[in-house]
Protein backbone atom coordinates (compact mmCIF):
# COMPACT_ATOMS: atom_id res chain seq x y z
CA UNK A 1 0.00 0.00 0.00
CA UNK A 2 2.79 2.32 0.68
CA UNK A 3 4.73 1.24 -2.24
CA UNK A 4 1.30 2.12 -4.07
CA UNK A 5 1.36 5.97 -2.78
CA UNK A 6 5.20 6.81 -3.21
CA UNK A 7 5.44 5.65 -6.86
CA UNK A 8 8.06 7.23 -8.86
CA UNK A 9 6.84 10.63 -10.16
CA UNK A 10 7.11 10.25 -13.53
CA UNK A 11 4.74 7.37 -13.43
CA UNK A 12 2.03 9.74 -12.20
CA UNK A 13 -0.88 10.33 -14.69
CA UNK A 14 -0.78 13.97 -15.43
CA UNK A 15 -0.43 12.95 -18.95
CA UNK A 16 2.23 12.64 -21.18
CA UNK A 17 3.74 16.06 -21.30
CA UNK A 18 7.34 15.73 -19.77
CA UNK A 19 8.21 17.45 -16.31
CA UNK A 20 11.70 19.53 -17.02
CA UNK A 21 14.31 20.64 -14.96
CA UNK A 22 16.21 23.71 -15.56
CA UNK A 23 19.32 24.38 -13.46
CA UNK A 24 21.74 27.52 -13.21
CA UNK A 25 24.44 24.95 -13.48
CA UNK A 26 26.67 28.46 -12.47
CA UNK A 27 30.20 28.44 -12.24
CA UNK A 28 30.44 28.14 -8.32
CA UNK A 29 30.30 25.46 -6.03
CA UNK A 30 26.38 25.74 -5.63
CA UNK A 31 25.79 25.62 -9.17
CA UNK A 32 27.57 22.66 -9.83
CA UNK A 33 25.70 20.66 -7.41
CA UNK A 34 22.32 22.25 -9.09
CA UNK A 35 23.68 21.01 -12.39
CA UNK A 36 24.69 17.57 -11.07
CA UNK A 37 21.22 17.07 -9.42
CA UNK A 38 19.28 17.53 -11.98
CA UNK A 39 21.30 15.23 -14.19
CA UNK A 40 20.10 12.98 -11.03
CA UNK A 41 16.94 13.77 -11.12
CA UNK A 42 16.97 13.18 -15.12
CA UNK A 43 18.82 9.56 -14.30
CA UNK A 44 16.28 8.89 -11.92
CA UNK A 45 13.40 9.58 -14.09
CA UNK A 46 11.68 12.41 -12.12
CA UNK A 47 12.18 14.61 -14.64
CA UNK A 48 14.06 15.73 -17.66
CA UNK A 49 16.81 18.21 -17.57
CA UNK A 50 16.62 20.52 -20.47
CA UNK A 51 18.90 23.75 -21.40
CA UNK A 52 18.57 26.83 -19.39
CA UNK A 53 20.36 28.40 -22.08
CA UNK A 54 18.16 27.14 -24.84
CA UNK A 55 15.49 29.82 -22.81
CA UNK A 56 17.75 32.13 -22.15
CA UNK A 57 18.82 32.10 -26.26
CA UNK A 58 15.00 31.83 -27.49
CA UNK A 59 15.85 28.54 -29.32
CA UNK A 60 12.65 27.85 -30.39
CA UNK A 61 12.12 24.17 -30.37
CA UNK A 62 13.26 24.17 -26.59
CA UNK A 63 10.82 27.33 -25.67
CA UNK A 64 7.82 24.99 -27.46
CA UNK A 65 8.99 22.06 -25.56
CA UNK A 66 9.08 23.98 -22.01
CA UNK A 67 5.60 25.74 -23.03
CA UNK A 68 3.89 22.03 -23.30
CA UNK A 69 5.46 20.35 -20.23
CA UNK A 70 3.13 19.34 -17.39
CA UNK A 71 5.83 21.01 -14.77
CA UNK A 72 8.59 22.99 -14.78
CA UNK A 73 11.18 23.09 -12.26
CA UNK A 74 13.97 25.58 -11.92
CA UNK A 75 17.08 25.08 -9.46
CA UNK A 76 19.17 28.04 -8.52
CA UNK A 77 22.83 27.60 -6.64
CA UNK A 78 22.28 30.80 -4.87
CA UNK A 79 20.32 34.02 -4.09
CA UNK A 80 20.55 35.80 -7.47
CA UNK A 81 18.52 33.20 -8.51
CA UNK A 82 19.66 33.39 -12.26
CA UNK A 83 17.48 29.96 -13.41
CA UNK A 84 14.25 31.83 -11.67
CA UNK A 85 15.01 34.85 -13.83
CA UNK A 86 15.82 33.53 -16.87
CA UNK A 87 12.87 31.78 -16.93
CA UNK A 88 10.70 35.06 -16.52
CA UNK A 89 12.84 36.66 -18.98
CA UNK A 90 11.54 33.69 -20.82
CA UNK A 91 8.13 34.70 -20.27
CA UNK A 92 7.45 31.62 -18.45
CA UNK A 93 5.25 32.87 -14.93
CA UNK A 94 4.46 29.17 -13.79
CA UNK A 95 7.16 27.03 -12.01
CA UNK A 96 8.62 25.19 -9.16
CA UNK A 97 11.59 26.35 -7.42
CA UNK A 98 14.66 24.84 -5.44
CA UNK A 99 17.22 27.21 -4.36
CA UNK A 100 20.03 25.83 -2.81
CA UNK A 101 21.22 28.35 -0.39
CA UNK A 102 17.34 27.76 0.90
CA UNK A 103 18.83 24.89 1.54
CA UNK A 104 21.65 25.57 3.86
CA UNK A 105 24.07 25.57 1.24
CA UNK A 106 26.41 28.80 0.86
CA UNK A 107 27.94 29.86 -2.31
CA UNK A 108 31.78 28.83 -1.77
CA UNK A 109 31.38 27.10 0.98
CA UNK A 110 29.60 24.03 -0.24
CA UNK A 111 31.76 21.49 -1.86
CA UNK A 112 30.69 19.49 -4.56
CA UNK A 113 29.70 16.25 -2.77
CA UNK A 114 26.84 13.13 -3.38
CA UNK A 115 25.16 14.15 0.03
CA UNK A 116 24.66 17.36 -1.31
CA UNK A 117 23.72 16.54 -4.75
CA UNK A 118 21.17 13.88 -3.21
CA UNK A 119 19.97 16.74 -0.71
CA UNK A 120 18.96 19.05 -3.60
CA UNK A 121 17.31 16.42 -5.69
CA UNK A 122 15.21 15.35 -3.06
CA UNK A 123 14.31 18.44 -2.38
CA UNK A 124 13.71 18.87 -6.76
CA UNK A 125 11.83 15.43 -6.36
CA UNK A 126 9.37 16.52 -3.96
CA UNK A 127 8.78 19.66 -5.74
CA UNK A 128 7.76 17.51 -8.94
CA UNK A 129 5.32 14.82 -7.79
CA UNK A 130 1.84 15.93 -8.96
CA UNK B 1 63.79 96.09 -16.09
CA UNK B 2 65.45 92.97 -14.64
CA UNK B 3 63.43 92.92 -11.40
CA UNK B 4 60.31 92.69 -14.28
CA UNK B 5 62.17 90.31 -15.92
CA UNK B 6 62.87 88.22 -12.53
CA UNK B 7 59.18 88.09 -11.71
CA UNK B 8 58.10 87.35 -14.97
CA UNK B 9 60.51 83.80 -14.67
CA UNK B 10 59.12 83.38 -11.57
CA UNK B 11 55.74 83.40 -13.14
CA UNK B 12 56.53 80.96 -15.72
CA UNK B 13 58.29 78.93 -13.00
CA UNK B 14 55.04 78.69 -10.78
CA UNK B 15 52.83 78.17 -14.11
CA UNK B 16 55.26 75.03 -15.08
CA UNK B 17 54.43 73.34 -11.48
CA UNK B 18 50.39 74.75 -11.57
CA UNK B 19 50.69 72.50 -14.67
CA UNK B 20 53.36 69.19 -13.42
CA UNK B 21 50.47 69.40 -10.07
CA UNK B 22 47.67 69.09 -12.50
CA UNK B 23 48.51 66.01 -14.64
CA UNK B 24 49.92 64.41 -11.65
CA UNK B 25 46.71 64.87 -10.07
CA UNK B 26 44.84 63.12 -13.35
CA UNK B 27 46.94 60.09 -13.69
CA UNK B 28 46.21 59.41 -10.15
CA UNK B 29 42.65 59.65 -10.68
CA UNK B 30 42.76 57.24 -13.80
CA UNK B 31 45.20 55.05 -11.71
CA UNK B 32 42.28 54.72 -9.20
CA UNK B 33 39.81 54.27 -11.27
CA UNK B 34 41.57 51.52 -13.08
CA UNK B 35 42.29 49.67 -9.75
CA UNK B 36 38.60 50.02 -8.55
CA UNK B 37 37.45 48.16 -12.10
CA UNK B 38 39.88 45.71 -11.55
CA UNK B 39 38.53 45.37 -8.03
CA UNK B 40 35.36 45.20 -9.14
CA UNK B 41 35.97 42.93 -12.01
CA UNK B 42 37.95 40.69 -9.39
CA UNK B 43 34.49 40.61 -6.98
CA UNK B 44 31.30 40.68 -9.50
CA UNK B 45 33.23 38.54 -12.31
CA UNK B 46 34.46 35.88 -10.10
CA UNK B 47 33.14 35.86 -7.13
CA UNK B 48 30.85 32.94 -8.58
CA UNK B 49 34.14 30.95 -9.34
CA UNK B 50 36.17 31.95 -6.24
CA UNK B 51 34.07 28.39 -4.31
CA UNK B 52 33.60 26.36 -7.04
CA UNK B 53 33.77 22.34 -6.36
CA UNK B 54 36.04 20.79 -4.58
CA UNK B 55 35.60 17.08 -6.21
CA UNK B 56 33.06 15.87 -8.63
CA UNK B 57 31.28 13.05 -8.22
CA UNK B 58 29.04 10.75 -9.69
CA UNK B 59 30.31 7.56 -11.27
CA UNK B 60 29.40 8.85 -14.53
CA UNK B 61 31.54 11.69 -13.91
CA UNK B 62 35.28 12.20 -14.56
CA UNK B 63 37.57 13.04 -11.92
CA UNK B 64 38.52 16.58 -12.78
CA UNK B 65 40.41 18.81 -9.79
CA UNK B 66 38.72 21.65 -8.92
CA UNK B 67 40.12 24.63 -6.61
CA UNK B 68 39.10 24.62 -3.44
CA UNK B 69 37.15 27.58 -1.51
CA UNK B 70 40.09 29.37 -0.71
CA UNK B 71 41.89 29.61 -4.03
CA UNK B 72 42.25 33.17 -5.23
CA UNK B 73 41.97 33.96 -9.12
CA UNK B 74 45.38 35.63 -10.34
CA UNK B 75 43.22 38.83 -10.16
CA UNK B 76 43.45 39.26 -7.01
CA UNK B 77 47.16 40.10 -7.40
CA UNK B 78 50.53 40.37 -4.89
CA UNK B 79 51.16 43.60 -3.95
CA UNK B 80 50.49 47.16 -5.53
CA UNK B 81 52.53 46.96 -7.99
CA UNK B 82 51.04 43.98 -9.55
CA UNK B 83 47.87 46.04 -10.65
CA UNK B 84 49.31 48.15 -14.25
CA UNK B 85 50.46 43.93 -15.16
CA UNK B 86 47.29 41.88 -14.54
CA UNK B 87 45.66 39.74 -16.82
CA UNK B 88 42.82 41.14 -18.91
CA UNK B 89 39.87 39.41 -18.19
CA UNK B 90 38.36 36.41 -19.67
CA UNK B 91 35.08 35.08 -19.24
CA UNK B 92 33.66 31.67 -19.92
CA UNK B 93 29.94 30.93 -20.70
CA UNK B 94 28.87 27.20 -21.29
CA UNK B 95 25.63 26.10 -22.32
CA UNK B 96 25.51 23.57 -19.83
CA UNK B 97 22.99 21.59 -21.43
CA UNK B 98 21.09 18.52 -20.80
CA UNK B 99 22.95 16.30 -23.39
CA UNK B 100 26.10 14.79 -22.99
CA UNK B 101 27.81 17.69 -24.80
CA UNK B 102 26.23 19.49 -22.57
CA UNK B 103 28.35 18.17 -19.74
CA UNK B 104 31.23 18.54 -21.79
CA UNK B 105 30.89 21.94 -22.17
CA UNK B 106 30.38 22.67 -18.94
CA UNK B 107 33.26 20.49 -17.51
CA UNK B 108 35.71 21.71 -19.90
CA UNK B 109 34.65 25.31 -18.77
CA UNK B 110 35.00 24.31 -15.22
CA UNK B 111 38.28 23.55 -16.12
CA UNK B 112 39.22 26.18 -17.77
CA UNK B 113 38.80 28.42 -14.63
CA UNK B 114 40.33 26.00 -12.56
CA UNK B 115 44.07 26.50 -14.34
CA UNK B 116 43.55 29.88 -14.91
CA UNK B 117 43.32 30.01 -18.22
CA UNK B 118 39.80 32.39 -17.83
CA UNK B 119 36.99 32.53 -15.27
CA UNK B 120 33.69 30.81 -15.82
CA UNK B 121 30.69 32.73 -15.33
CA UNK B 122 27.27 32.02 -15.10
CA UNK B 123 25.23 31.93 -18.68
CA UNK B 124 22.16 32.04 -16.88
CA UNK B 125 22.70 35.49 -15.37
CA UNK B 126 23.28 36.55 -18.88
CA UNK B 127 19.71 34.85 -19.67
CA UNK B 128 18.55 36.12 -16.45
CA UNK B 129 19.84 39.97 -17.49
CA UNK B 130 21.47 39.50 -13.39
CA UNK B 131 23.02 42.86 -12.84
CA UNK B 132 26.29 41.90 -11.74
CA UNK B 133 26.79 39.10 -14.14
CA UNK B 134 25.51 41.20 -17.17
CA UNK B 135 27.73 44.43 -15.92
CA UNK B 136 31.13 41.62 -15.27
CA UNK B 137 30.48 40.94 -18.83
CA UNK B 138 30.41 43.91 -20.36
CA UNK B 139 33.56 44.72 -18.51
CA UNK B 140 35.08 41.60 -19.62
CA UNK B 141 37.82 41.67 -22.17
CA UNK B 142 37.26 38.53 -23.82
CA UNK B 143 34.77 36.23 -23.83
CA UNK B 144 33.75 32.66 -24.96
CA UNK B 145 30.84 30.24 -24.81
CA UNK B 146 31.25 27.32 -25.31
CA UNK B 147 27.96 25.21 -26.99
CA UNK B 148 27.49 21.93 -27.01
CA UNK B 149 25.58 21.23 -30.02
CA UNK B 150 24.57 22.92 -33.03
CA UNK B 151 21.50 25.02 -31.71
CA UNK B 152 24.19 27.03 -30.19
CA UNK B 153 21.90 27.63 -27.14
CA UNK B 154 25.03 29.69 -25.64
CA UNK B 155 25.74 31.93 -28.45
CA UNK B 156 22.00 32.89 -28.29
CA UNK B 157 22.12 33.74 -25.28
CA UNK B 158 24.41 36.16 -25.41
CA UNK B 159 23.54 37.82 -28.66
CA UNK B 160 19.82 38.11 -26.98
CA UNK B 161 21.46 39.84 -24.29
CA UNK B 162 23.08 42.21 -26.52
CA UNK B 163 26.73 40.83 -27.20
CA UNK B 164 27.78 41.12 -30.39
CA UNK B 165 31.79 40.00 -29.86
CA UNK B 166 33.06 36.89 -28.54
CA UNK B 167 34.91 33.74 -29.17
CA UNK B 168 32.82 30.78 -29.75
CA UNK B 169 33.27 26.80 -29.92
CA UNK B 170 30.90 24.32 -30.90
CA UNK B 171 31.36 21.05 -30.19
CA UNK B 172 30.04 19.84 -32.95
CA UNK B 173 32.44 21.35 -35.17
CA UNK B 174 35.20 19.10 -33.35
CA UNK B 175 33.39 15.95 -33.93
CA UNK B 176 31.63 15.87 -30.83
CA UNK B 177 28.17 14.22 -31.84
CA UNK B 178 25.31 15.00 -29.43
CA UNK B 179 23.96 11.65 -27.40
CA UNK B 180 27.01 9.74 -29.30
CA UNK B 181 30.11 11.44 -26.65
CA UNK B 182 30.29 9.84 -23.66
CA UNK B 183 31.51 12.20 -21.30
CA UNK B 184 35.40 11.38 -20.14
CA UNK B 185 38.04 13.31 -19.16
CA UNK B 186 39.56 13.19 -22.49
CA UNK B 187 36.84 14.48 -24.30
CA UNK B 188 36.75 17.22 -21.89
CA UNK B 189 40.34 17.67 -22.30
CA UNK B 190 40.08 17.88 -25.72
CA UNK B 191 37.53 21.16 -25.65
CA UNK B 192 39.48 22.95 -22.78
CA UNK B 193 42.06 22.51 -25.10
CA UNK B 194 40.44 24.10 -27.95
CA UNK B 195 38.54 26.63 -26.02
CA UNK B 196 42.32 28.08 -24.73
CA UNK B 197 43.54 28.63 -28.56
CA UNK B 198 40.55 30.67 -28.40
CA UNK B 199 41.20 32.92 -25.81
CA UNK B 200 44.27 35.31 -25.66
CA UNK B 201 47.04 33.98 -23.65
Amino acid sequence: MAETEKKPAASCECGTAPKLIFSCSGAADVGHISDLAARKLTREGAGKMFCLAGIGGRVSGIVETTKAASKVLAIDGCPLDCARKSLEEGGFEEFEHVRLSDLGMEKGKSPVSDELVDKVAAAGSERLVC
Amino acid sequence: MESWHHLTRLRHCWHSLCELHGSLVARSTIMASKVNRRRFLATAATGAAVGVAASASGAETPSIPLPDANTKSSVDGAGPGAECCRPATKLIFACSGAADVGKIADLSARKLSESGVGKMSCLAGIGGRVKPLMEAAEASETILAIDGCPLQCARNTLEQAGFKKFEHLCLADIGMVKGQTPVTDEAVAKVASQGKTKLPQ
